[in-house]
């Protein structure tokens, strides 16, 4: 088992690696010149040759690549990202700081309604496979699979907040405010989970130890719960733990549709202002959350899969 | 000898998907107590399902028409809650791969003190006491540890073991053995296949003993009823079916088993 | 697998929808009752009428006609991406799982790193980097979004592979493009269908997005996610603006998926008889 856990985090190491790679390759290709955006943030009144070329010496933009590479690696795991291409007063890691516990807020309240909301609804499917409720949660399922995220947090907006005023439409502040966003980023997920889950289950249900359970007599509610839910919880934590950092770089949409001030909605300003420091360091903490949560839940699925017990005796 | 159980015209159709597949047709036997019926036959031929039906276990998607008189009432019409509590406790079943049986996240201790309970009222310690009793009736060494093992910690002969006294733990009437020594070694199989002799002899149960084996089954069963496709193509005592048997099927399948094992008693003489 | 899909009433008529959606789209301008461009500041927010049988947006502009028009962003630069995404994918996969040896391990290797990233993040990233046009939406798409397919064909090839006949062609010397195009991909064209089906899906919500997010098609074109966009800040007065186009990208997606799932079912073992 330890082997397996090893070997997972060597592979990480090279993924971590490429993304890094190709965050600064990005800023390599970027059509500004770095060397005249310092001097821009130095506030020099005339840029010229020369002060462009003695710049380029200053900041080490004569080296070769990799040096360069391997110098801005370095800055990055001491957290310096730089500072902003538009507003050089404040710094990418400051910006990014600001607007994190949004986000992570937001985040957070999705993955417990998508907890909440699609554990039951997949278990009563599965218990009640092509009963009426089964057959409306799954074309409910469909069709929330073919809307687009933003259209369904305009629609709740329009539904909830301006129609019937229950909560705000925008903005944040107290958990009203953070409901419908919250609400909207899971919608998009539930309907994957609800569909992961039911057939986890259903394929439990089918397993010999159930008709064994049910050849001694035990009662339908105890082989359900105590059995085939507690053998399906596994996959199931598994696959929302992995869903993890997909929520988080699930908010961009939903930020921009409900104002909410995260780092989506940072990111996107900052697309379109070409602040090119902070889409770079967006993408590689996205990227980074990516590889390490995939990698925490990959070994906790291992250790605690029971079957792969049997395979190690 | 006592009737325990008949079945009679049994019949069971697949209804998924609104197409109609016979799996068995007018199947009918009696079991006695004391007494052993083999039921023979390959893969497919509905063995199991005939005593799938019987204990109430398969689902809507099957239609079953004929009756099985268990003491004056009839399986196949009997409720649910009826029939859960006849299993386990009056009729007990042990199935043909004990490695998967048992749920992988519980050990062998609580797994059987569930069945315990559902059908007594012991209290615990006494269901402990009842627990270590089954390990040793069926000669396993070391009873504490095991129970305290998760299914995968143990060989399979060990787990089929383990079901055969769960099933025969609460004294039940009747035991339906679905091949419980297919999925086990040779030599554990002969362990197996004397555990069963040693049930006949002693407990006063009748017993259905599935299997595609023609070894075992005549050394346990009084009576075999050989099924090929769902339907039953002969019927008799085991000297019948195996000197006797009139019927091409049933020939056929003697036939290839004797030759299998001719030729491996051959083997062995030349070498 | 046809005359199969044809029994099924599902397949028929999410088949149906699409087919109408594009007939409406490419010839937009018989179906449009109006200029979907021209703006009459003020008629705008007017009711459902005769002249416009949708009402018009907050410029004045016919609901109606721009979304007749919109067909054309919306679905035909869908396909464009999805037909350059799985034919990428689909020659590395072709390359990969045919060829074996290095091949395979380069190609794998570089699918295995884009496909542990998450795909919205570097599309966007790419289109940050390119600039915000919506050549640029379906050049990232076609950029990320091949790793997936190719790993998917990889794996239908590698079942084809040493099947019979493609070693007979090998055995009676036929060139390995030739056994490439006239065998293999026959093979898994059934299977390319299915992706292809579920992808369009993936591509309209995807460049709807970023439309949405104003980093896609631009102003004015009538793309449903810009329509969206602009539905946005006018939700108080005039909610058919946001309702039409959002309502119009479900029926076109759900059907498309639709569509999938009826192939797939088709093509089923199981369900074969």
């Amino acid at each position: 088992m330890k082997n397996y856990i090893i070997k997972r985090c060597l592979i990480a190491i090279p993924l971590l690696m490429c993304i890094s790679f190709f965050c600064f390759v990005f800023i390599n290709l970027i059509p500004s010149d770095p060397a005249e955006v310092a001097l821009r943030v130095r506030q020099t009144p005339i840029i010229t040759e020369e002060a462009i070329s003695q710049i380029r010496v200053e900041l080490g933009l004569n080296d070769p690549f990799l040096i360069r590479y391997a110098r801005w690696l370095g800055d990055c795991l001491r957290f310096d990202f730089g500072v902003s291409y538009v507003n050089p007063a404040r710094t990418v890691l400051g910006e990014i700081g600001r607007c994190l516990p949004a986000t992570i807020q937001l985040a957070g309240f999705s993955l417990i309604f998508v907890i909440i909301l699609s554990l039951p609804i997949g278990f009563f499917c599965a218990i009640y496979k092509d009963s009426l409720f089964d057959r409306i949660v799954r074309s409910v399922v469909f069709m929330t699979t073919a809307m687009p995220a933003y259209w369904i947090g305009l629609l709740l907006m329009w539904l909830i907040s301006i129609k019937l005023d229950l909560l705000p439409t925008s903005g944040n502040g107290t958990i009203k405010h953070l409901i419908l966003p919250a609400f909207t980023i899971s919608l998009t997920y539930i309907s994957t989970y609800i569909r992961l889950i039911r057939n986890n289950i259903l394929d439990n249900m089918k397993e010999d130890y159930v008709l064994y359970e049910k050849a001694r007599g035990l009662k339908e509610r105890t082989i359900l719960i105590n059995h085939v839910l507690k053998n399906s919880l596994h996959t199931c934590i598994v696959a929302i733990g992995m869903s993890i950092p997909q929520l988080i770089a699930g908010t961009i949409v939903v930020e921009n549709v409900f104002a909410w001030p995260g780092v989506g909605k940072l990111c996107i300003a900052a697309i379109f202002n070409r602040d090119y420091p902070i889409i770079q360091a967006y993408v590689l903490m996205i990227g980074t959350l990516f590889v390490v949560f995939n990698l925490i839940f990959d070994i906790i699925q291992y250790i605690t899969d029971p079957r792969l017990r049997r395979d190690v005796n | 000898m006592k009737e325990l159980l008949k079945v009679e015209n049994l019949t069971i159709t697949n209804i998924e998907n609104k197409k109609q597949t016979t799996i068995v047709e007018n199947i009918s036997f009696s079991v006695e107590l004391g007494k052993c019926i083999g039921i023979l036959g390959e893969s497919g031929s509905g063995k199991s399902m005939t005593c799938k039906a019987i204990m109430g276990l398969l689902d809507k998607n099957f239609n079953i028409t004929g009756s099985a008189i268990y003491k004056e009432k009839d399986l196949l019409t009997e409720g649910k809650e009826n029939m859960r509590k006849l299993r386990g406790k009056k009729i007990c079943m042990i199935l043909q791969n004990p490695m998967t049986s048992f749920d992988p996240l519980y050990r062998i201790d609580k797994q059987i003190t569930e069945t315990l309970i559902e059908h007594t009222d012991l209290s615990k310690v006494e269901i402990s006491k009842k627990s270590l009793e089954i390990l040793e009736m069926m000669q396993i060494r070391n009873p504490q540890d095991v129970l305290k093992k998760y299914p995968h910690q143990l060989s399979g002969g060990m787990l089929q073991r383990i079901m055969i006294g769960m099933a025969l733990i609460l004294e039940p009437d009747l035991i339906i053995a679905d091949e419980p020594t297919t999925a086990i070694d040779a030599i554990t199989q002969y362990e197996i296949v004397n555990e069963f002799l040693k049930i006949k002899e002693k407990n006063q149960v009748g017993i259905i003993f599935i299997s595609h084996d023609l070894s075992v089954v005549s050394k346990i069963a009084d009576e075999v009823i050989v099924l090929d496709k769902g339907k039953i193509v002969d019927k008799g005592s085991v000297d019948y079916i195996f000197n006797e048997a009139k019927n091409p099927y049933t020939k056929n399948l003697i036939d290839k088993k004797m030759a299998v094992m001719k030729k491996f008693q051959e083997i062995i003489k030349k070498g | 697998m046809i005359k199969q899909l044809m029994k099924n009433k599902m397949a028929i008529l999410s088949f149906g929808i699409i087919a109408l959606i594009s007939i409406l789209g490419i010839f937009a301008p018989v179906f449009a009752p109006n200029d979907p461009y021209e703006s009459n500041i003020i008629k705008k927010f007017a009711a459902f009428s005769y002249e416009y049988p949708l009402g018009t947006d907050h410029l004045g502009r016919c609901i109606l006609s721009r979304m007749i028009y919109g067909i054309r962003p919306t679905l035909f630069l869908s396909l464009l991406t999805m037909l350059g995404t799985i034919g990428l994918g689909a020659i590395m996969g072709l390359l990969a799982g045919y060829f074996r040896g290095i091949v395979d391990e380069i190609i794998m290797r570089i699918v295995d790193v884009m496909l542990s990233f998450p795909s919205q993040i570097m599309i966007l990233a790419v289109v940050a980097l390119l600039g915000v046009d919506i050549r640029n939406v379906i050049i990232a798409n076609i950029f990320i979004k091949w790793a997936w397919y190719a790993r998917m064909i990889r794996t239908s090839v590698l079942k084809y592979r040493d099947k019979n006949f493609i070693l007979f062609s090998r055995s009676i010397g036929s060139s390995e493009s030739f056994i490439l195009i006239k065998h293999m991909l026959p093979c898994i064209g059934s299977e390319m269908a299915i992706l292809a089906t579920l992808d369009i899906g993936w591509a309209i919500l995807n460049i709807s997005t970023l439309s949405f997010l104003g980093l896609g098609v631009q102003a004015p074109v009538s793309e449903w996610g810009a329509m969206l966009n602009e539905a946005k800040n006018v939700m108080t007065t005039n909610p058919y603006q946001m309702l039409v186009p959002g309502i119009a990208v479900v029926i076109l997606v759900a059907s498309f998926n639709l569509l999938g799932d009826c192939i797939r079912d088709a093509l089923d073992p199981k369900e074969a008889n």
